[in-house]
């Protein structure tokens, strides 16, 4: 009944990572890229750049989402996958600024072009999620040292 | 009342500015090497992974069918059940092992009717005498 339940977690969350990661990002790129006369200055290379480093990290964050919720709760593999979930967030928030989508250039007629950068942004996200990459090891470090207690408690 | 919310928000933005401004010497020096690492490690995924999309649809592959094998075989709530299996064995072997031990092995011997004594096979007890038919 566990590794049932456990899977079946497993599966909702890496629906919902897949929607939010995936699904969500490329419906919006798509129709902002399918909408004729946006002010937006993106060429054919930055949607397929765009698009493609989307699904990447989107899948592999998806992918560890599953590993990290089925795992039993406060155990160490949970932990260990959901450190590298949060290395591979940063990388998939990173692929914003590196694939071009951070940086929207809006063409206005007979006025110029303005450029918006959203990297500061992205940096705050970083931050938070260093802060998340400590947590993760601390949970690491104390699922491991009280690995019989937690498991004791868990096979009650 | 908006100017009071406004107010309301001024000060808060004062006091997590003031933090962020006391936390900037350690949280900057962190943040540049976490963009640092991950700038690296993004370069790396556009030089060397950055033209087909099966590399990550394996990975993601992988991970969903080893976390299914995982989780058959270490649910959590109970020994996983490749190990259960031998524990069961084991413990089995030792009921038996344990069984064995209650079972008094002087009660099999056949013992005198009178006198209790030992006497095997023997027809007659060699302590008293006595026929054993």
């Amino acid at each position: 009944m566990g590794a049932v339940k456990n899977m079946l977690k497993g599966f909702i969350f890496t629906g919902i990572y897949a929607v939010f990661t995936v699904v969500i990002p490329l419906v919006f790129f798509t129709l902002i890229f399918s909408i004729e006369g946006l002010p937006l200055e993106w060429e054919q290379q930055d949607q397929n750049n765009i698009m493609f480093w989307l699904v990447a990290f989107g899948l592999l964050v998806s992918g560890l989402a599953f590993f990290k919720y089925s795992s039993p709760k406060q155990s160490i593999r949970k932990a260990v996958f959901a450190l590298i979930q949060v290395i591979v967030n940063c990388l998939y928030i990173w692929s914003y600024r590196f694939s071009g989508a951070a940086e929207v250039t809006f063409v206005i007629l007979d006025f110029g072009f303005f450029t918006l950068d959203l990297s500061q942004m992205l940096l705050i996200y970083m931050g938070v999620y260093f802060l998340t990459i400590i947590l993760r090891v601390y949970d690491i470090i104390d699922f491991t040292i009280n690995r019989e207690k937690i498991r004791e408690n868990r096979m009650k | 009342m908006i100017f009071q919310v406004m107010d309301f928000l001024e000060i808060i933005a004062e006091i997590v500015g003031s933090i962020l401004l006391f936390l900037k010497p350690i949280v900057s020096p962190i943040g540049a090497f976490l963009v640092d690492v991950t700038t690296a490690a993004a370069q790396f995924f556009k030089d060397n992974l950055g033209t087909s999309l099966t590399f990550y649809i394996v990975i993601c592959v992988i991970l969903v069918v080893s976390g299914i094998i995982v989780n058959i075989i270490w649910p959590g709530d109970r020994p996983g059940s490749i190990f259960s299996k031998g524990v069961g064995k084991i413990e089995e072997f030792d009921d038996k092992i344990e069984g064995s031990d209650d079972e008094d092995f002087v009660d099999e011997v056949k013992r005198c009717k009178d006198c209790g004594n030992p006497v095997g096979d023997s027809e007659i007890c060699p302590l008293c005498g006595a026929r054993q038919i």
